[in-house]
């Protein structure tokens, strides 16, 4: 796992990740230069978390492949983590950050957080707490585009 | 009896900031150092809790030794300006304390916090008038009335995903009762009054590190209060309290917190002069539960067990404390 030492603050570099996916697979921060990201930390215990997932699943859907959107899941396991992305029918990228060092990097104090990230690798937003939704994605990315 | 009125503070200032912190995952976001907060509230965001104390003292001390003679004590005579030593003969102290605190989060890092001690009721018996012809049993001399109020600014100054640095500053201000009067007219010991008539100032910090986020967590904290003269020419000796625990989640709605209290409390003074039976050094194992009723809502349990307790000369000492209370978060 790389991390670059910039901190990441809006306006600043976001900090490159090397992270493993639940499927295996793992995704380079740095890989996702040139396309939108959208970066959500969550947990599954985290109740304000879970009710943002379908709509970061519904933005999945229409934004793709315009838009990369990836959960970091906080500290828990792969197994859980898999169970509950089956349960709900998530299919954007969801990679798990086991010892919480990238959300370290990324100055995360409490969940859920999202952060816009721009094609030249630039945190242009963050949002703290829940209450994102499809639409609140959507125009963000308009915005930012 | 000294240490009956700082014992409560000690319960406040330690327990307080269990309950707070498992109020913090609400409708919008989660802390995720939970079980070590030290009141810090989400942004925006009111955390009101309201508790309940009891406290039994009834075992005897005398220095750090279990102790089975009678604990004569001193009376301060503020009508006289006098000390005198060994008065009255403690038998039992019951004390009960009900407290609203709320907590205001400023930012995502500033935590504003009152705390309103609305109610401290203290029942106590004791033998008056020892070494006279004419010694006599009352239980007439206990106190109740509103406490003295504490508003604290707290201030994380290092916050990450795993470390958490808070560092906090407050006073306590003399709006409790401190003049009430015993059964003969004269005012009542200043250990047993609701308020200490004074203004003090307090200095805290706390640690917390997150093992395991939302599962496993470490704390220390310390605090001093650093107090002033009243009225009556009375002043509670300084006191420092340095804790620490851990915190485990159990499941999505149990929290398990066990910590260890010590308090240091120096000896009071009056006019310039040393109290005796005043002054104390407590170590307390406090082992809690804390239960999330819902998103906003939990309830909370703590027992304290003395596990060392030294007195200045002798004194009662509180057998053990229980506290339970409820935190609403919006």
């Amino acid at each position: 796992m790389g991390m670059a030492a910039s901190p990441p603050l809006v306006g600043g570099p976001a900090p490159t990740f090397n992270l493993e996916a639940v499927d295996g697979q793992t995704v380079n921060m740095s890989d996702l230069k040139g396309r939108l990201v959208v970066l959500n930390f969550w947990a599954t215990w985290c109740v304000p978390c879970i009710k943002e997932m379908p709509e970061f699943q519904k933005a999945h859907e229409s934004l793709h492949p315009k838009v990369k959107i990836i959960g970091i899941n906080l500290a828990e396991s792969k197994e859980k983590v898999g169970e509950y992305i089956r349960d709900k029918g998530l299919s954007f990228s969801i990679l798990l950050d086991a010892y919480g060092n990238v959300s370290q990097e990324y100055r995360v104090v409490n969940l859920p957080v999202t952060f816009f990230i721009t094609p030249d690798g630039i945190i242009r937003e963050k949002v703290f707490g829940g209450g994102v939704t499809r639409k609140m994605i959507e125009a963000k990315i308009n915005q930012l585009h | 009896m000294k240490r009956l009125c700082l014992f409560i503070v000690c319960v406040f200032l330690t327990l307080n900031f269990i309950s707070l912190a498992e109020a913090s995952c609400g409708s919008s976001n989660c802390t995720l150092i939970r079980g070590s907060q030290s009141g810090l509230a989400n942004e925006g965001r009111f955390v009101v809790d309201l508790s309940y104390r009891y406290i039994r003292q009834t075992d005897k001390k005398k220095g750090s030794s279990d102790f089975s003679g009678n604990v004569d004590v001193a009376k301060v005579e503020f009508e006289t300006g006098m000390i005198e030593p060994a008065h009255h003969r403690e038998f039992r102290t019951i004390n009960e304390l009900a407290q609203l605190d709320i907590s205001y989060g400023v930012t995502e890092r500033f935590t504003l916090s009152m705390s309103v001690p609305f109610l401290n009721d203290r029942k106590h018996e004791h033998i008056d008038g020892i070494g006279t012809p004419s010694p006599e049993f009352t239980n007439q001399d206990g106190t109740s009335g509103f406490g003295d109020i504490t508003l604290m600014a707290k201030y994380a100054v290092w916050q990450t995903v795993k470390h958490q640095l808070i560092a906090g500053v407050g006073l306590k201000f003399a709006s409790g009762d401190f003049k009430l009067k015993n059964s003969e007219g004269d005012i009542n010991e200043p250990t047993i009054m609701p308020g200490t008539g004074s203004n003090d100032p307090i200095l805290s910090a706390l640690y917390s590190f997150s093992l395991i986020p939302n599962k496993l967590g470490l704390f220390a904290s310390a605090s001093h209060r650093f107090t002033t003269e009243n009225s009556l020419d009375y002043e509670f000796g300084d006191s420092t309290f340095i804790d620490g625990g851990v915190s485990y989640q159990l499941n999505e709605k149990i929290n398990l917190i066990t910590q260890i209290n010590t308090r240091i409390s120096r000896r009071d003074e009056f006019l310039g002069m040393d109290v005796p039976n005043t002054g104390i050094t407590f170590i307390n194992v406090t082992p809690g539960i804390v239960l999330a009723a819902s998103e906003n809502v939990s309830l909370y349990s703590h027992v304290q067990i003395p596990v060392y307790q030294r007195v200045n000369e002798v004194n009662l000492v509180p057998n053990f404390g229980i506290m339970a209370g409820i935190s609403y978060g919006f």
